[in-house]
C-alpha cells in the first residue's frame, strides 16, 4: 500500500477540537444531520474505522479501505464526521464504562487458533466486534483459558471461527472450534486430517497453525471441543 | 480490515490497483506452488478461502478438502470437491484422475474473479451453467484489464 509521501500527516489525524460545552442531544443531532449529507461509501468507511476501535491512523486507514489515496474531499469530510463524533464518544466513555460480552457458559468444542492475518495489533479496545450469538459465542474470559473469544467471524458445518486473544500475550488470533457434540466415534476424522495437513506446512502465504487444545464441555455432554490457532 | 478475498470484493468502495492485483495473485500462486511442492491438493480454493491482513498480506486457509496426492502419477481420487464455481470442467463432468491442475483452475477463476470484480456468486447453478458459464469466461476475458497488470 503506497502512501503518498506529500501528504503531511498531522493533516489527517484529527486536529484537537474544541469541545463545546452542548448538550449531548444537540451533538447527537449535528453528527446524524451531517452523517446523512455525507456519501454512503464514506459513512461506510468512516464506520468501520469506528468498529475498529481506531486502532489505525486515519489516513492509513483509508488508503487500504478504498485501495487508493483519498482525495481532499473525501479527507474534509471524514474529518468533519469525527470532529461532530467527538464529543459523543466522550460522553459514551462516561456513561458506559464498560462493554459487557455475553457469558459463556461451558465451552463445547474444539478451539483451533489457526495462524491468520487477524493481527490488527489492536490491544484493549473491541468495541466494534459483533456478535450476533445471544450466548456462549463470545465470551467472558473463564478461569484457565488460554483464549479469549471476541467475535464469531465464520460458520461452517464443523464449527465456527473466532477472532480471539491470547491471553497469554495479547496477540489476535483466529480460534476454530469444532464441533463435537454430534461424534459418535471420537474425534472427527476430517478435523485429524486438516490438523495433520495444517501441521507440516510452514509459508508466508499459508495459514499457520499454532497450536490445538480441547476443552471441556458441560458435564452431561460429552466433552469435545478443540481449537486449532492459526 | 482483515477480510477474505470475496469479502473484500463485496465493498463496493475498495478497487484493487493494478499493483494491488500483481501482489496478491502472486501470493496466492505461490502459497499454491508451496502447496502442489510438498504434494498437497487444496481443492477448495476460492475467495472466502483466501484471507488478507491489513498490510495486504494473503494467505490461504481452510484445508479440510486438501490431502496428499501422488506427484508420480494420477491416482483416482473424490470428484466431490471445490465450490462448484471454482471447479474445473474435467471435475464437472466427473473425472476423479486428476492433480494439482484442479487447484490452478480455481486459482485462475479466483484471480480472473478477484480482477473483473464480479460480484456473482455461484449459488444454486448446475453444471452444465456452470460450464458454459466457464466458456464464457473463456471467451470474454478482457486482454486490456490483464494489460495494465503486466510490467
Amino acid at each position: 500500500m503506497e502512501i503518498d509521501p506529500e501528504t503531511p500527516m498531522e493533516s489527517i489525524v484529527s486536529p484537537p477540537t474544541e469541545i463545546a460545552a452542548e448538550p449531548r442531544e444537540v451533538s447527537e443531532r449535528k453528527y446524524n444531520e451531517y452523517l446523512d449529507t455525507v456519501a454512503p461509501y464514506l459513512r461506510s468507511a468512516f464506520k468501520e474505522w469506528l468498529s475498529q476501535a481506531q486502532s489505525t491512523p486515519l489516513s492509513a486507514f483509508l488508503v487500504h479501505y478504498f485501495g487508493r489515496q483519498p482525495d481532499s474531499r473525501e479527507m474534509q469530510s471524514i474529518e468533519q464526521l469525527m470532529k461532530l463524533r467527538e464529543p459523543l464518544s466522550l460522553a459514551q466513555d462516561e456513561t458506559q464504562p464498560q462493554m459487557t460480552q455475553s457469558d459463556a457458559k461451558g465451552v463445547n468444542g474444539i478451539h483451533q487458533p489457526i495462524g491468520t492475518p487477524i493481527n490488527s495489533g489492536s490491544h484493549g479496545h473491541h468495541a466494534g466486534d459483533r456478535s450476533h450469538e445471544p450466548d456462549s459465542t463470545v465470551s467472558k474470559l473463564l478461569p484457565g483459558e488460554a483464549y479469549e473469544r471476541l467475535a464469531c467471524v465464520g460458520e461452517g458445518t464443523y464449527g465456527k471461527v473466532y477472532k480471539a486473544r491470547r491471553v497469554a500475550d495479547g496477540s489476535l488470533r483466529a480460534l476454530k472450534r469444532i464441533r463435537m457434540e454430534g461424534e459418535k466415534d471420537g474425534f472427527p476424522v476430517t478435523a485429524m486430517r486438516e490438523i495433520k495437513l495444517l501441521q507440516s506446512l510452514k509459508h508466508e502465504n499459508i495459514i499457520r497453525l499454532y497450536e490445538m487444545m480441547v476443552s471441556k464441555g458441560k458435564p452431561n455432554l460429552s466433552p469435545m471441543t478443540s481449537g486449532l490457532m492459526i | 480490515m482483515e477480510h477474505d478475498l470475496t469479502g473484500v470484493l463485496s465493498l463496493p468502495s475498495i478497487s484493487f490497483t493494478p499493483a494491488n492485483l500483481k501482489s496478491l495473485t502472486h501470493q496466492m500462486i505461490a502459497g499454491l506452488e508451496y502447496l502442489h511442492r510438498i504434494g498437497i491438493l487444496h481443492r477448495d480454493m476460492k475467495g472466502s478461502n483466501i484471507l488478507l491482513t491489513a498490510e495486504g498480506d494473503l494467505k490461504l486457509a481452510d484445508f479440510g478438502l486438501a490431502r496428499l496426492y501422488n506427484r508420480k502419477r494420477k491416482a483416482d481420487y473424490t470428484n466431490r470437491v471445490i465450490t462448484l464455481w471454482y471447479r474445473s470442467p474435467e471435475l464437472l463432468m466427473g473425472e476423479t484422475m486428476y492433480g494439482p491442475e484442479v487447484d490452478m483452475w480455481s486459482a485462475g477463476y479466483a484471480s480472473h474473479f478477484t480482477i473483473e470484480v464480479d460480484s456473482a456468486d455461484g449459488q444454486g447453478v448446475s453444471c452444465s451453467r456452470c460450464i458454459s458459464r466457464n466458456r464464457y469466461y473463456k471467451a470474454t476475458t478482457r486482454s486490456t484489464n490483464w494489460k495494465s497488470s503486466t510490467v
